[in-house]
């Protein structure tokens, strides 16, 4: 379990997170949402111990991140948006890498490059970006980790990867295990990410679950407009509106209707989840 | 688990941190380390071609691999390679992508560092240089006007200073001591610039140098005319009499004092750098 407590990052002067307190529990797949500088990558990277809190903790099974301790590291792999080419053949460098991983299967790196109908005998910086993603997506799902943070792990892939990628996550990862993944693609991972979480300037705005945001907010796919919509978005033939559920009613959670219904009404979603 | 060092896993580590060092850095090295023979290759085409032509600087003759052109090719070709090596090799921890995957690895940053000492400062210098030692014998075996060896010349060779009555006094010994001194010194210093910079590593590295020097003159500068030049003179005279007998030892033990406070003040800069990366 990961815990965070009054976090706060800054860029010299400029803050970035500022007090956030939530807690990431196991056997779940956070989405991790917010407009671009929000702190989404910043938060991972502390999360993964890149970087060390200005102030306040972070604590995953009784360690702090920045620590970078070999018990901690192998619990642990993060992907980031980046990744790196390096001059070695998928395989070798997995194999070699691997090692350090002391639930590393190389059965199921292989496994995941031939779904993603990547080649694990090429060199990866002979490879596209894509290529080389799903390479690191293989590698880190392959390194049986509890704790895994992605940041923007669908950029570059094209669309038959992206299905790959979701099933792939759903079946290669332990039950027990933390994912956070950062992402503006909520389309593509809408699916599979339980709980999400929304980050605003310095502020978790939401972290709640599929279940409590459908009891809380109900998506209506109608044709009427309602009154009582927080957000209203047109869609052929009808309109997609998200409105306070005080019928109990049972809907589609849409994320991206739920982002932009919480980026239109902070305080008042703040207040109802936190209730 | 001993999350700050365990043998086991620096084993490991090493093996894994070395096969990467050799991986991408084996075409420079290799490349360094035949320049005796490629030197030679060249000036024997060139040689071929000009119909005994030689190229000559006063008293030297690049026609043939003499000791004297094979010891300054090796100290220049040495410092060059030692001023770019920790940069090649390391500098790749400063880089976010890398750098960040480094950081990820499990294992503990006291093995990482450790590994990063044990190749930089003894393990790339030693293969380089016995790389360039066989490069070099190799030119000595099919030409016979080589002389004795660099290693034997530079072991020979000893830093002798004299004083005023004519008494002489040896620094340190043997060449091959001041030579393992500069190969610990400048490695030292440019592998903090490796890890301190992002980008343009040793030009960085030698215009701080280059700072800290003209900063360490204008102090030094400031100290000494403050001081009576003279009874100071005197009193160091006056210590080096006292201290006749010994003053190898002496000399020895204040070069090594010097050594290990520039080799140990820059691996603990080092240290805390990779400590406390942040990506």
């Amino acid at each position: 379990m990961i815990e965070i407590k009054d976090l706060a990052f800054s860029y010299g002067n400029v803050p970035v997170l500022k007090s956030i307190t939530t807690s990431l529990e196991e056997g779940r797949i956070y989405g991790l949402l917010g407009e671009n500088g929000v702190g989404k990558t910043t938060l991972l990277t502390l999360l993964c111990g890149l970087k060390k809190a200005g102030s306040g903790s972070i604590c995953t099974d009784g360690e702090s991140p920045f620590d970078r301790t070999p018990s901690l590291l192998e619990k642990q792999y993060y992907l980031p948006d980046e990744v790196a080419p390096v001059a070695m053949k998928a395989e070798v460098f997995a194999k070699e890498r691997g090692a350090f991983w002391p639930l590393y299967d190389h059965e199921i790196f292989l496994r995941i490059m031939k779904e993603f109908e990547n080649d694990p005998s090429k060199k990866m910086n002979q490879m596209s970006a894509g290529q080389l993603k799903k390479t690191y997506i293989s590698f880190g799902l392959a390194t049986g980790c509890r704790y895994l943070f992605m940041d923007e792990p669908t950029n570059g892939l094209d669309i038959p990867s992206k299905a790959q990628f979701r099933a792939a996550v759903m079946k290669y990862t332990p039950e027990d295990s933390t994912i956070v993944i950062s992402t503006h693609q909520v389309r593509d991972l809408e699916n599979i990410i339980d709980p999400v979480i929304i980050l605003d300037k310095q502020d978790v705005l939401l972290n709640a679950s599929i279940e409590e945001i459908s009891e809380k907010l109900y998506f209506d796919y109608g044709t009427t407009q309602r009154e009582d919509a927080l957000y209203r978005e047109a869609l052929p033939g009808g309109f997609l509106q998200v409105c306070p559920n005080t019928g109990g009613e049972e809907s589609k959670v849409n994320i991206e209707a739920l982002f932009n219904t919480v980026h239109a009404h902070k305080e008042l979603i703040k207040g109802m989840f936190n209730k | 688990m001993n999350n700050t060092f365990n043998f086991k896993r620096f084993g490991k580590y090493l093996a894994y941190d070395l096969k990467s060092v050799w991986e991408e850095q084996r075409v420079f090295l290799l490349t360094y380390a035949l320049i005796p023979v490629i030197t030679y290759i060249v000036i024997v085409f060139f040689a071929l071609v000009g119909h005994g032509f030689s190229m000559d600087f006063s008293d030297y003759t690049l026609a043939r691999p003499s000791i004297a052109v094979r010891v300054s090719v090796f100290s220049l070709v040495s410092v060059i390679f030692l001023i770019f090596f920790p940069s090649r090799t390391y500098g790749f921890i400063t880089d976010k992508a890398k750098g960040s995957a480094w950081i990820q690895l499990p294992a503990s940053r006291l093995e990482k560092f450790s590994s990063m000492m044990l190749i930089c400062l003894v393990i790339i210098p030693v293969a380089f240089f016995c790389a360039y030692l066989i490069s070099d014998a190799l030119v000595c075996l099919v030409d016979k006007n080589c002389g004795s060896s660099i290693f034997s010349s530079w072991n020979s060779l000893d830093m002798t200073s004299y004083d005023e009555d004519g008494k002489s006094f040896k620094i340190a010994g043997k060449g091959i001591w001041f030579l393992a001194n500069g190969v610990l010194q400048i490695v030292s210093v440019f592998l903090l610039g490796a890890l301190t910079f992002k980008k343009n590593k040793v030009a960085k590295t030698i215009l701080t140098l280059f700072v800290i020097s003209l900063v360490l003159s204008a102090i030094i500068g400031l100290a000494v005319s403050t001081i009576d030049i003279e009874s100071f003179s005197d009193k160091i005279q006056a210590w080096a009499l006292n201290y006749a007998d010994n003053i190898d030892f002496w000399a020895n033990f204040w070069s090594n004092v010097e050594l290990a406070v520039i080799v140990v003040g820059l691996g603990i800069w080092s240290w805390f750098r990779v400590k406390n990366i942040q990506h």
